[in-house]
């Protein structure tokens, strides 16, 4: 990454519409070690987002600015669906997105890209407001966005440094452990 | 295989588990050739790190030979005898690229946790310590998997003996890292607390980096002779002598010029103050016993630096900041950034400029390893450090 002054980089101030003034707001930000472009392309790519977003449970790219989402909610028991229409597309800087009339979770949203200066990598920072259908706020929170939906979004944008940074996401799910049922890996005696 | 796992506090257990296998594609699979208990397993034996859980596979020092690889992996092959570090990176982020290898972003699985406890950005992920540091299965076993495999293990020529450089795996970089921390300059006075593993190799890297007299404190007679005839220390018991006061005496009135806490937070401690400690840790109002630390920070020479590698976990009680600040000390402390110092500190064995297999007591096989804790957690029998031998 080039050093680049604090004049030339201008720091995209997120772009909130006016309607989203109202809504429940979550915003997060994370640093991670790449260009802005790559991480642009890679969110733009609209197909690659279930790789981090734990919740998205599919994506399918329906027009140049809109894509259908399915979104598991109710600790998988359910899933809600909706269109949505990119609004705003600063290469290499921002997205921003709506969801469109009529669906069941109104929302809009914002992810910019800054890279900084003397190499200290790319803030990525996500805002997300959301238009809670009638019922009360807590209600709305609790059964369709789930416990702790700020630090599901904190979690998802680490998962995305990772994939940036390293291309895999770390696991421990599958390893060995004390009262489990003894198995064997046969990979682990051939070779001798 | 087999494996040593945790099974509650002062509870360890071996049993047959699942062969570990292949779970991402930068991972390795080691076959455990020798393996290490540490000071920091006793800190779990004893209950006082939290984020365990039972069945957990124990162990972070360990070697041997790999087996099988990831599709990504593209230096490390079967057959290459390695030392594995302790502390789990994935060589590209942030910290990484500082060669603070223990901060690593990307290591630990289960950030959060480490999250809410650290009120801030989780470190790496470690072998077989805790779900705070991923709750990666760990290498008291006779196989284990191994991430990011292409970073971490450093090849070690097939014919050197497993004891001679088994202790690259954490111990010898943390006391020598714990050393560097100090900043030594000729003539100084280091004086260190703990003559455990770490202590000693704190100790042997004190005099590699410069230091002029290093005194150590301990209270058993076996980890003080070591650390006067192997490491050439000069020792105080405190079981004995006044630790500050001899201190003061011994250094012109100054203190040591720097400080380095190798106990870590089961400090034991004579009179009052030990029993305020284990009060306060039993009824949960403190977490920690900060017993060394304490006395290392009123020790401190003013402008020295107190070097903390000596594991913490929680809060501490009674820390005389005061006495810090008013010293003008540098502290330095955390894991260690082990990657940093596998190539120079093997380097340092291949010259024979130093052979850490002396602070070994006993060797045993993975079937009695369990046992052993309770030995090592009371420091019977003489032990300096255990190996377990696969
Ligand atoms: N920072 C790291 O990366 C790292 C790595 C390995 C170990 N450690 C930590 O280093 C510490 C030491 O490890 P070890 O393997 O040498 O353990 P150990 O248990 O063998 O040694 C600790 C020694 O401290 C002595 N001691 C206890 N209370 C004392 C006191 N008040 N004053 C002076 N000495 C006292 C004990 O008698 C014992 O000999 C532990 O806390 C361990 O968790 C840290
Ligand atoms: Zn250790
Ligand atoms: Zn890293």
């Amino acid at each position: 990454m080039p050093n680049k002054t604090h004049k030339e980089i201008i720091p995209t101030r997120p772009h909130i519409a006016d309607e989203i003034q109202n809504g429940i707001r979550f915003d997060s930000v994370i640093t991670m070690m790449v260009p802005a472009e790559k991480v642009y392309a890679y969110w733009r790519d609209l197909k690659n987002l279930p790789n981090f977003m734990k919740h998205l449970s599919s994506i399918e790219i329906t027009g140049s600015e809109t894509s259908h989402w399915k979104w598991s909610v109710l600790k998988g028991q359910a899933e809600i669906e909706w269109d949505s229409e990119i609004v705003r597309d600063v290469p290499g800087a921002l997205i921003a997105w709506r969801s469109k009339e009529g669906s069941t979770v109104a929302h809009t949203g914002e992810v910019s890209f800054r890279e900084l200066p003397f190499n200290r990598g790319t803030e990525v920072r996500v805002l997300v407001n959301y238009h809670p259908p009638g019922g009360s706020v807590t209600d709305f929170l609790e059964r369709i966005l789930g416990e702790s939906p700020q630090g599901e979004l904190q979690e998802d944008l680490r998962r995305l440094r990772s994939l940036m940074e390293v291309g895999e996401i770390i696991t421990v799910e599958g390893q060995s452990r004390g009262g489990m049922e003894e198995t064997f890996n046969p990979k682990l005696y051939s070779h001798h | 295989m087999k494996a040593v796992t945790w099974q509650g506090t002062r509870s360890m257990k071996v049993e047959r588990v699942p062969d570990p296998r292949i779970l991402n594609s930068g991972d390795a699979v080691i076959k455990v050739t020798s393996t290490a208990i540490c000071g920091s397993d006793l800190h779990l034996y004893g209950g006082f790190m939290p984020g365990m859980k039972k069945g957990d596979i124990m162990g972070h020092e360990f070697m041997g030979e790999v087996v099988e690889v990831g599709p990504n992996v593209k230096k490390l092959k079967t057959g290459d005898k390695v030392v594995v570090p302790f502390t789990i990176a994935c060589g590209k982020c942030y910290h990484c690229h500082k060669d603070e290898w223990s901060l690593c972003d990307n290591s630990n699985p289960q950030a959060p946790k480490a999250e809410l406890l650290m009120g801030g950005e989780s470190g790496s992920g470690l072998f077989g310590y805790t779900h705070l540091y991923g709750g990666y299965a760990g290498g008291q076993a006779e196989y284990v998997r191994v991430p990011y495999a292409d970073v971490g293990p450093l090849q070690v020529p097939r014919d050197i003996d497993d004891d001679k450089v088994l202790f690259l795996s954490d111990i010898f970089p943390t006391g020598y890292q714990a050393a560097e921390n100090c900043n030594i300059k000729r003539g100084d006075v280091v004086a260190v607390w703990g003559c455990g593993p770490v202590g000693l190799f704190a100790i042997k890297s004190a005099y590699l980096l410069g230091a002029e007299r290093v005194i150590a404190i301990d209270r058993f007679p076996e980890r003080l002779a070591l650390a006067e005839t192997a490491c050439g220390a000069e020792v105080i018991n405190y079981e004995e002598l006044d630790v500050l006061e001899e201190l003061r005496k011994r250094t012109g009135g100054h203190g040591p010029d720097s400080c380095i806490d190798a106990v870590g937070l089961e400090a034991h401690g004579t009179g009052l103050q030990y029993a305020y400690d284990k009060v306060k840790t039993n009824m949960m109002m403190e977490t920690d016993r900060p017993i060394a630390l304490r006395q290392s920070l009123y020790a401190c020479r003013k402008g020295g630096t107190v070097s903390i590698p000596g594991v913490y976990g929680g809060l501490l009680d009674k820390v005389p900041f005061g006495a810090a600040f008013g010293k003008g000390l540098t502290l330095k402390m955390g894991q260690t950034h082990m990657h940093k110092y596998l190539k120079p500190l093997l380097n340092m064995i291949l010259e024979d400029k130093i052979d850490p297999s002396f602070i070994i007591s006993h060797r045993i096989g993975l079937d009695d390893a369990a046992d052993i804790y309770e030995t090592w957690q009371k420091k019977q029998d003489g032990v300096t450090k255990i190996v377990i031998k696969n």
